[in-house]
């Protein structure tokens, strides 16, 4: 104990030395170096980020402002040919400011509407320059859209321009102070508007009527309801769990649990009752399912067992004869396997029914194999589900021999089919499918059968492996 | 004297809080996995995985707690004696390989791919995984289905890295967890995805109610809940 004491007295008094006090003095002036050093690059990164936002917000500026221009000419033009390089235009303008908007640090919630308008705008003049190349005149409706388009453009130019006004006042935007500040800083009554915020716009905005036209952003897409089950009676979940075990297998199955529903208060969702599955030989759920409220079919499964592998593996072509039979013995009679693509030891095959010779693709569905036994480990119907219809096929005005003209020449083709394709705005058309070769490559051409348009081109992706569409 | 006292006590507290900060840095510094080989002792996410498919394969009898104990080693001796591997009971490469789960060296090649679905599924499995990780599989193929539902809608940006990097939108991305290796569930959850399994039922949003600090948040009407998630659309 003594001996300890005299030892710290010891190291006490040799730290109180003048060496010692220096070195102290040293390791300071380091560690505020240090600090100091750190606290420069974190100013320089933050102005590096400060930067890049008031880059993209001038750049969004610019654009839109260009596009409330754009808008403002269109109204001028009378002929289609004079309409589609203007709507050309305000595609790409559009397409660039929502981009640069997008980038910008707002709470998703102030900024939401106004991205949604430029996407739409963009998505709107693409289907307008088609429309126009087409040779079609536009037509009242088509006008009015443009009109309350150029009205919002407007909207969101001025709060823009507003902004830009303040910044050239002397103000600074503090993008940290937008991060953080959300609606709850702007809410509060008397509380100072934070430069650079979308207030107004993001209050305008709100109530911003439909837009319906032919492109994939239009806002009937979000409103389509499920052919196949919007007339079809309600089950309990005591009959989902009966459509779970007709599904699988009741000889298989351990237990079904209900593990959930979807809420009544969701708008534009398919309501279902979600299912968990525990297989005889396992412990756990290794089955996840999904049963439609209306209609009691099979939205979706998922096996996520991983397979012990066996050391043999299934052929691809006995991996699909699985898959048919699995589709058959779940009534969705006459499914043409079209795309497939493996992964590992799993293989996921695209199939579409077939009616009268015509292959409907909008009506997918997806199955998906294990490649170690044959079992088939996913299901998913959702476009079936959708689309699924006796459909009145339009009357077919041109011959194949017609519709093959419509294709360059040297397009090798091998085979015909007639198929009803989706576009991207969710429409439908009826159309010849040729597939064939062109410059060693494969491709499918889809023509029109009443136009003679040629509506889609798909380059054909094939390995070893898959077959996919691009 | 006294000033020498203050001054050594002030730098001995800032070495003191120094070698936490480091120590702490060093914890939540994301690590990928190096060493291929899992014996006793070993513990974290591939344990874990190992775990899992031994239970799932009848050799585990155990708990997956992630910590390679007694048990975990007493069930990969007798799955590498019955795959033909020498029975030590160390999860080395060869061990790992029959168990399908991918150490680094295989990952590299991953990514690539030549199909045309493929080109994201990297990108998307680390959004996966960093957002994910600990969730039920479901779930995970829930969060891919969320991006992947943004990117087809109109006030989201219009492509997979354009949604994931949007600032603020997730907080994996914000602190960097999305630079973690991805695991082989947030890969297959990330496929399935892309395949077009969507659990949500079109969601374009989800959240914990645990850690939600938003009040907006929960004025989105909710689709469906999955895990520790709710999901919903507006």
């Amino acid at each position: 104990m003594e001996e300890k004491n005299n030892k710290l007295y010891d190291w006490k008094k040799r730290l109180s030395s003048v060496h010692m006090y220096s070195i102290t003095m040293v390791a300071l002036a380091l560690a505020l170096g240090f600090g100091i050093y750190q606290y420069k690059q974190k100013l320089n990164y933050r102005q590096y980020l400060q930067n890049r936002f008031q880059q993209a917000f001038y750049e969004a500026t610019t654009y839109v402002d260009n596009v409330d221009n754009l808008l403002a000419k269109i109204k001028l033009t009378k002929e289609p040919q004079q309409s589609a390089p203007i709507f050309a235009q305000i595609w790409k303008e559009a397409a660039a400011a929502q981009e640069n908007l997008g980038e910008l640090p707002y709470q998703h919630a102030s900024v939401s509407s106004a991205l949604k308008f430029l996407s739409q705008l963009s998505d709107f003049s693409f289907s307008m320059t088609n429309k126009a190349i087409d040779g079609l005149q536009l037509d009242e409706e088509d006008w009015e859209k443009v009109s309350r388009l150029q009205m919002y453009a407007q909207t969101l130019a001025k709060e823009l321009n507003d902004i830009k006004k303040d910044i050239n006042d002397g103000k600074r935007i503090d993008w940290e102070e937008v991060e953080k500040g959300g609606e709850e800083k702007l809410g509060k009554e008397g509380a100072t508007k934070i430069t650079g915020s979308l207030s107004e716009v993001s209050k305008q905005f709100q109530d911003m009527p439909q837009l319906i036209y032919d492109g994939p952003f239009s806002d009937h897409i979000e409103r389509m309801e499920p052919r196949m089950i919007r007339d079809k009676k309600k089950i309990t979940k005591e009959e989902g769990k009966k459509v779970v075990e007709k599904f699988i297998g009741k000889d298989k199955i351990a237990s079904v649990k209900l593990t959930g529903e979807t809420d009544t208060k969701a708008e534009h969702t398919i309501p279902v009752y979600s299912y968990e599955v525990v297989l005889k030989d396992q412990e756990d759920p290794t089955i996840a399912i999904d049963v439609t409220q209306q209609g009691g079919m099979v939205l979706w499964m998922l096996n996520y067992t991983d397979k012990e592998k066996t050391g043999k593996e299934l052929t691809l072509d006995e991996a699909r004869k699985k898959a048919e039979k699995f589709l058959e013995e779940r009534n969705y009679p006459n499914m043409k396997a079209s795309y497939y693509e493996k992964v590992d030891s799993t293989v996921v095959i695209n199939f579409a029914p077939v009616e009268d010779h015509v292959i409907m693709y909008p009506d997918l569905i997806k199955v998906k194999v294990s490649m170690d036994d044959g079992e088939i480990i996913g299901f998913e119907s959702l476009g079936y589900i959708m689309m699924h219809h006796d459909r009145k096929l339009p009357e077919i005005k041109l011959t194949e021999e017609e519709a093959r003209e419509k294709i360059k020449q040297d397009f090798k083709i091998k085979k015909v089919n007639l198929a009803v394709i989706p576009l991207e705005s969710k429409r439908e058309v009826l159309c010849y499918e040729f597939k064939g070769e062109y410059e060693n490559n494969p491709f499918i051409v889809y023509i029109n059968v009443e136009s003679g348009k040629q509506e889609k081109i798909l380059q054909i992706i094939q390995n070893k492996d898959s077959v996919l569409t691009q | 004297m006294d000033l020498k006292k203050i001054l050594l006590l002030i730098l001995s507290f800032a070495m003191i809080v120094n070698v936490l900060y480091a120590g702490w840095i060093y914890r939540v510094t994301p690590k990928s996995i190096e060493t291929a080989s899992y014996t006793w002792g070993s513990e974290g996410d591939t344990v874990r995985q190992i775990q899992q498919k031994l239970k799932q394969w009848g050799y585990l009898k155990g708990n997956v707690d992630g910590k390679y104990g007694y048990q975990t080693w007493e069930a990969v001796k007798s799955f590498q004696a019955k795959n033909g591997l020498k029975a030590d009971g160390i999860a080395g490469e060869q061990t790992l390989e029959k168990l399908g789960i991918q150490v680094k060296k295989s990952n590299q090649n991953q990514g690539g791919g030549t199909s045309a679905t493929n080109k994201d599924i990297r990108l998307l499995a680390a959004a996966i995984h960093g957002e994910g990780r600990g969730e039920p599989y479901v779930g995970q193929v829930a969060i891919g289905a969320v991006i992947l539902n943004r990117v087809r809608h109109s006030s989201f940006p219009n492509s997979i890295a354009g949604v994931i990097y949007q600032p603020g939108a997730f907080d994996a991305v914000s602190d960097g967890q999305i630079n973690l290796e991805p695991d082989e569930s947030s890969l297959k959850a990330a496929r399935d995805a892309l395949n077009g399994w969507d659990p949500t039922g079109g969601a374009t949003y989800y959240w914990n109610p645990a850690t939600a600090k938003s009040k907006w948040i929960w004025s989105i009407p909710i689709t469906k809940r999955i895990g520790k998630h709710v999901f919903g659309k507006k």
